[in-house]
């Protein structure tokens, strides 16, 4: 790749030269060729931009930006024809066999479909699908079992990616998920480092156009999608097949055993958790697409790896989270329904933020992760007392905002025990509430100095003013003085 | 039941959402070194954490948690990829300091309880 090469071309500048190092000297050099290159000229080649960008760029790269974002928001029906062309070019790249590409209805579907069916293949390559002699097997087996599986797995799904995108994302990806099996994944992925996208790109834009263009455009495009996308959908399937893999109720058992046997079933329900092993987060993770993407349609690079590149990318364009294996990979189609505020946070009342075709679907108010119920209820029909109890004081707060303090004082009828107004803190109350549960219970109501959003959060009955209640949270003393100089 | 006179906050303590500092004299002796600069991550994994590392050592000392911060520096409440979260950024002076999170208290477990978000 030219643009890594230690030794540059003929340059006009030769300020710029110092750009032209190797990928590994990145860090070292990163601040001093920043400062050196702060008034380098505008340079356009397709092997190397330098000098900052031009106001025309910097038009162009709003309207790329929010290319991608709707890309990220996608909700009509995925086109499997287009998803197969580039995964398939995505192993090839990889030097792996083309897979069996399958569209999976939602994200929930190719994590449980990916664990069950990656315990299948290792059972079948290792002669155990027909060895039924016992009902179970131990817990240590079932264990090496789903580690194995995934172990399979995450070497495709780490070759993929080294091969098509970024050893910085890959090498964090790792990182990131030590606790299952950096080291092999490390090695696996080392044979490729040499042979990506992201290195060149970044090493031929570097400098105040690396800066300029990669700031802007991954960090804009991030702050517009990814809490909706990526990090929403992420939690909820991490979340949804612990549900499944910790329960194993019967009938998901009953499942899994009908494709592995029920010695292995529970196994099987066990690799789904693993998913995170060999996932890509197709079109709800695109930030760094957007940068390399604009390097090239905006800047003008031309680089080799792009003809592979290629590949990821409109495997990014045309569907969601996949689960990569050596013999398959499962995408997620787009969800049908995604709603986010002004904010670009997932958010939506009276129904799901997302919901898959498949009606796999979750909930969240302001970016927060909710309960069906505390989404779709009608403020007038939710129950403050229950409100009060939720334990997670984000999604108390969230419905207190739903129910308004109005709405919810004038159902619970609280008695108002004690006022004070700090200088910093704002409005307090010492509320006592009859919670139809013995003697009526008492919470401090206050405001998040930060958003200006109410809270109420419960104290002991030997709180019988504000300050006491102040004082309790912080130390559990009545009579221990809190009152903070700064509090956001 | 009438508004109380405002009072004047105490010097040394500090609040950022569900995490408080109390400004010490000196972190106790035979308290143990441990790694990091996370304050406090809640279940949805936003975090509060000191913003440059390398600005504190953090201790802990019988289940008591201590920062000795070597100079002034902020804590940040941010999501795990660093983007900002709801409370805002405050401002901390060099000191060593206590901290910890508010509790609330479970009427049905008849205890205190650490706020959970």
């Amino acid at each position: 790749v030219t643009a890594t090469n230690s030794t540059s071309p003929a340059c006009e500048d030769e300020r710029t030269t110092i750009l032209y190092m190797g990928a590994n000297k990145y860090d070292q050099d990163w601040t001093e060729a920043m400062e050196e290159n702060m008034d380098s000229q505008i340079i356009r080649r397709p092997d190397f931009a330098g000098g900052g960008i031009t106001d025309e760029e910097r038009e162009q790269k709003v309207a790329h930006s929010e290319l991608w974002i709707q890309r990220a928001f996608r909700t009509e029906p995925a086109d499997p024809q287009l998803l197969e062309e580039a995964i398939k070019g995505i192993y090839r790249a990889a030097n792996l066999a083309e897979p069996r590409v399958i569209l999976a209805p939602s994200p929930f579907v190719m994590a449980m479909a990916g664990g069950i069916a990656g315990m299948w293949w290792y059972l079948s390559e290792n002669n155990l699908l027909n060895e039924q002699k016992r009902q179970s097997v131990s817990p240590a087996a079932t264990r090496a079992a789903t580690y194995a599986a995934a172990k399979a797995a995450t070497a495709a799904a780490t070759a993929a990616a080294a091969a098509t995108d970024a050893a910085t994302r890959a090498a964090t990806y790792a990182a990131t998920h030590a606790a299952t099996d950096f080291e092999t994944r490390t090695e696996i992925f080392t044979p490729y480092a040499d042979f990506e996208t992201n290195a060149a790109a970044s090493a031929a834009t570097r400098g105040a156009t690396y800066a300029a263009t990669r700031d802007a455009i991954r960090n804009a495009t991030y702050a517009a999608t990814d809490a909706a996308t990526y990090a929403a959908t992420h939690a909820a399937i991490y979340a949804a097949t612990g549900v499944v893999t910790k329960a194993a109720t019967p009938s998901w058992l009953a499942l899994a055993a009908s494709f592995v046997g029920k010695r292995w079933a529970k196994a099987g329900l066990q690799s789904a958790i693993r998913w995170d092993n060999a996932y890509q987060g197709g079109n709800m993770r695109v930030s760094d697409d957007c940068f390399l993407t604009a390097a090239r349609d905006i800047l003008g690079l031309k680089l080799a790896p792009h003809a592979v590149y290629d590949y990821w990318e409109q495997a990014k364009i045309n569907g969601g989270f996949r689960w990569m294996h050596p013999k398959f990979c499962l995408v997620s189609d787009f969800p049908e329904i995604l709603r986010v505020n002004a904010r670009r946070q997932p958010h939506a009342e009276f129904g799901p933020s997302h919901r898959w075709r498949d009606g796999w679907s979750i909930w969240h108010i302001n970016g927060v992760k909710v309960e069906q119920w505390m989404a779709e209820s009608h403020p007038d029909d939710m129950d403050g007392r229950r409100v009060l109890q939720i334990e997670n004081v984000d999604q108390r707060r969230e419905c207190i905002r739903r129910m308004g303090m109005g709405r919810i004082i004038s159902q619970l009828e609280p008695t108002v025990l004690d006022t004070e107004r700090r200088e910093v803190g704002g409005e307090y109350r010492l509320l006592a509430v009859d919670m139809n549960h013995g003697e009526p219970w008492r919470f401090l109501q206050m405001v998040n100095q930060s958003t200006g959003a109410a809270h109420i959060e419960a104290v002991p009955r030997e709180c019988e003013t504000v300050r006491h209640a102040l004082n309790w949270r912080a130390s559990q003393n009545i009579n221990e003085e809190w009152f903070p100089t700064i509090l956001s | 039941m009438a508004g109380k006179k405002l009072q004047q906050p105490i010097e040394g303590q500090y609040q950022q959402g569900d995490v408080i500092l109390q400004r010490v004299r000196a972190i106790p002796d035979g308290a143990e070194r441990v790694n990091g600069a996370t304050l406090a991550e809640g279940e949805g994994h936003h975090i509060h954490r000191f913003a440059v590392a390398s600005d504190v050592e953090l201790y802990v000392k019988d289940g008591v948690r201590f920062a000795h911060v070597k100079k002034d520096t902020t804590i940040e409440h941010v999501t795990p990829d660093g983007q900002p979260g709801e409370h805002k950024p405050i401002t901390l002076p060099a000191g060593a300091y206590q901290f910890g999170q508010v509790m609330e208290y479970d009427y049905l477990a008849e205890m205190a309880r650490r706020i959970v978000d």
